[in-house]
């Protein structure tokens, strides 16, 4: 018998209403994620791929379909025991989504805050995450004194904070010169391979989508193409 | 999510947007202030007339007028006189009666000169009536006198309260009274000698003696004034038993044919303080509506904060913050802004109670009391633990009221939605 997956997405649909018309975002998706796995989400704009991403990390719900996390049906969940799923995703906007008014420590801590962590702990392992994706000397700056690529950062301190079972990276590398997002790249496959931490992205770019493992192609809600390393 | 974790967030939010919410925390403290105010100076205002009425009336004194204290009754032109006294005597309870003349009279002390009451009275009457006030401070009250002694409240001598005198025992006093006669213009005057200035009273009273009360012999007055027409008659009584007054009061109206009014002070001392509860509730209806706009101001703003933070919102429930969390953490934001709000407004109450009692209110009242130059007259405004403790409670519970519905808006935002936001 197989150990149960990490993630698994079965015959997932998603219906939007725009106004009066029916959009159909997601049609059928049959998707399994093992632990550690580097997964990259591919596809035009409006191909569904962001649709799915929410899907995974339980902040929308499928019209159709089933979403396991670690064997639990996300379907089945109310607000409050899908809040406490989301404690455990680490998510990565394409922008940024830091709180412009708390400082980078006080932006990785929230996670922890969220999770009533004492001051004093969170502070200090806020440190050694920030010290992590290389901004120790970064710690007291708001967002807004920040480069993008230097925001991008942080969020993924924060999504590391509370040893998430896995990450979710929405475009990670949207807003960030190519040169910056190589280097961004490299710090999120590094951390895939030192800790193992599974990671989910979506990008439009192949140059980008190529550090990932594994490579699914989304186009008008169906997975159309996988490649593999 | 820990509650000093949720407060601290609120307060970093609202350090974030200092006009707008100190905008908010003012609509507060003006109505925070406006009850503390209201009600420090309202007992204050009590503790004055509580006082005022103890030194100023004993409670076995009844007080005869002919001017009308209810003002919807037509006003009777109905004279008493002095020897009404004698009769009013042989009541049965009644100890002592005694007559009064009352005019306004120029009065010149020093180098000063001012517009005041002359009390034409019987010292010695007068005494017995009021053992606890009219009692010489400097100089004696005569017991043997002539026609050019006078006894003078202590406000005579130091009308300002800041150390600059008028005069001394033993100085001219010179009274003008000013009449008609026929048609022309008649003015009287004579000098008097001060025998005694009373220690200071601080009360005002109807009858008895006053720090601007100026005090001739009733006989003098009858004399100088040219009448026998007494302006009161103040009546002792034997018991301080509500019935017997009562009782004595209604054979003292029937004697004149219901002509006069008998003043009971017991009585007014009630209607007074009705008055005066009355005033205090209709001004705490109003501070009250003003909190109600303020609490509609701090609803206002977390309504919009709400729309600005959207994002902020769908970034914390995508970190994995429950409903509750997101409510809480809205209502801390109001409730913070109606604290701090309760916290500026007690302030400011408190420097208002201590301005208005300090400046004006009670000269106003008292002035309007008495009808002449009384002097300062602060009252004390009452501040007590309870009334802060209820202001803060207040200002909480009313931010709470309207900070509910914009949190609990806040709290059910869908995720997905909230971070889609623009």
């Amino acid at each position: 018998m197989r150990i149960s997956a990490l993630i698994e997405l079965l015959d997932l649909e998603k219906q939007y209403m725009m106004g009066k018309v029916p959009v159909d975002a997601l049609c059928g998706i049959n998707v399994v994620i093992e632990p550690g796995e580097f997964i990259a989400i591919l596809g035009p704009s409006g191909s569904g791929k962001s649709t799915m991403l929410n899907m995974i990390g339980a902040l929308d719900k499928p019209t159709k379909g089933v979403v396991k996390i670690e064997g639990v049906d996300l379907t089945t969940l109310n607000d409050s025991e899908l809040a406490h799923i989301r404690q455990k995703i680490g998510f990565v906007f394409q922008f940024f989504n830091l709180i412009p008014r708390l400082n980078a420590r006080e932006n990785v801590e929230l996670p922890m805050s969220i999770q009533g962590i004492s001051r004093s702990e969170r502070r200090k392992r806020a440190e050694e995450l920030l010290t992590t994706v290389g901004l120790a000397d970064r710690i007291d700056h708001k967002p807004s004194e920040l480069s993008g690529g230097e925001r991008q950062r942080v969020a993924i301190a924060r999504a590391l904070a509370n040893n998430p079972t896995f990450l979710l990276l929405d475009e990670p590398t949207g807003n960030i010169d190519s040169k910056t997002a190589k280097e961004l790249m490299k710090l999120i496959a590094d951390l895939n391979a030192k800790t193992n931490t599974t990671m989910i992205m979506i990008t439009h770019d192949k140059s980008i989508a190529k550090f990932a493992k594994r490579q699914l192609h989304l186009l008008d809600g169906k997975i159309v193409k996988e490649d593999a390393k | 999510m820990k509650i000093i974790d949720i407060l601290s967030f609120g307060f970093n939010a609202i350090k974030r947007k200092k006009v707008r919410n100190s905008l908010a925390i003012l609509g507060v403290a003006i109505g925070i202030a406006a009850i503390i105010s209201l009600d420090a100076l309202g007992g204050g205002f009590q503790d004055m007339v509580d006082m005022q009425f103890q030194r100023g009336f004993s409670s076995n004194t009844l007080i005869i007028t002919t001017r009308g204290i209810d003002f919807f009754l037509p006003e009777s032109d109905f004279d008493m006189y002095i020897n009404d006294t004698e009769s009013i005597e042989e009541i049965e309870h009644v100890q002592l009666a005694t007559a009064q003349i009352q005019r306004a009279c120029l009065v010149e002390i020093g180098n000063y000169s001012f517009q005041l009451n002359v009390f034409g009275v019987d010292y010695e009457d007068y005494a017995e009536l009021y053992p606890d006030t009219f009692e010489a401070a400097n100089g004696t009250i005569p017991t043997v006198y002539d026609n050019q002694t006078v006894v003078i409240g202590s406000g005579i001598q130091n009308p300002w309260d800041n150390g600059t005198l008028t005069g001394f025992v033993g100085d001219n006093l010179n009274i003008t009274w000013i009449t008609r006669n026929g048609t022309l213009i008649e003015t009287k005057s004579y000098n008097a000698t001060v025998d005694g200035i009373l220690d200071e009273i601080g009360a005002i009273s109807i009858g008895g003696p006053t720090d601007s009360s100026i005090m001739i012999p009733i006989d003098q007055a009858e004399e100088f004034f040219e009448t026998s027409v007494a302006d009161l008659i103040l009546v002792q009584l034997d018991t301080d038993d509500e019935d017997v007054i009562n009782q004595v009061a209604e054979e003292i109206e029937e004697l004149f044919s219901n002509q006069i009014q008998v003043v009971i002070p017991s009585a007014l001392l009630d209607a007074i303080s009705s008055i005066i509860a009355a005033i205090e509730l209709f001004l705490a209806a109003v501070a009250m509506i003003s909190l109600v706009v303020a609490g509609v101001g701090i609803m206002n703003i977390m309504l919009t904060t709400i729309l600005e933070r959207t994002r902020e919102i769908g970034i914390l429930k995508s970190l994995g913050m429950q409903n509750i969390s997101v409510l809480l953490i809205f209502l801390a934001e109001s409730l913070i802004i109606g604290f701090l709000g309760a916290l500026t407004g007690i302030f400011l109450g408190w420097i208002l109670a201590i301005a208005l009692g300090q400046f004006g209110i009670g000269d106003f009242i008292a002035q309007s009391m008495s009808g002449t130059f009384v002097g300062q007259l602060s009252i004390d405004p009452v501040i007590t633990s309870t009334l802060i403790m209820n202001s803060i409670l207040f200002a909480l519970f009313v931010s709470t009221i309207f900070g509910l519905y914009p949190a609990w808006r806040a709290s059910r935002l869908k995720p997905v939605d909230a971070l889609r936001y623009e």
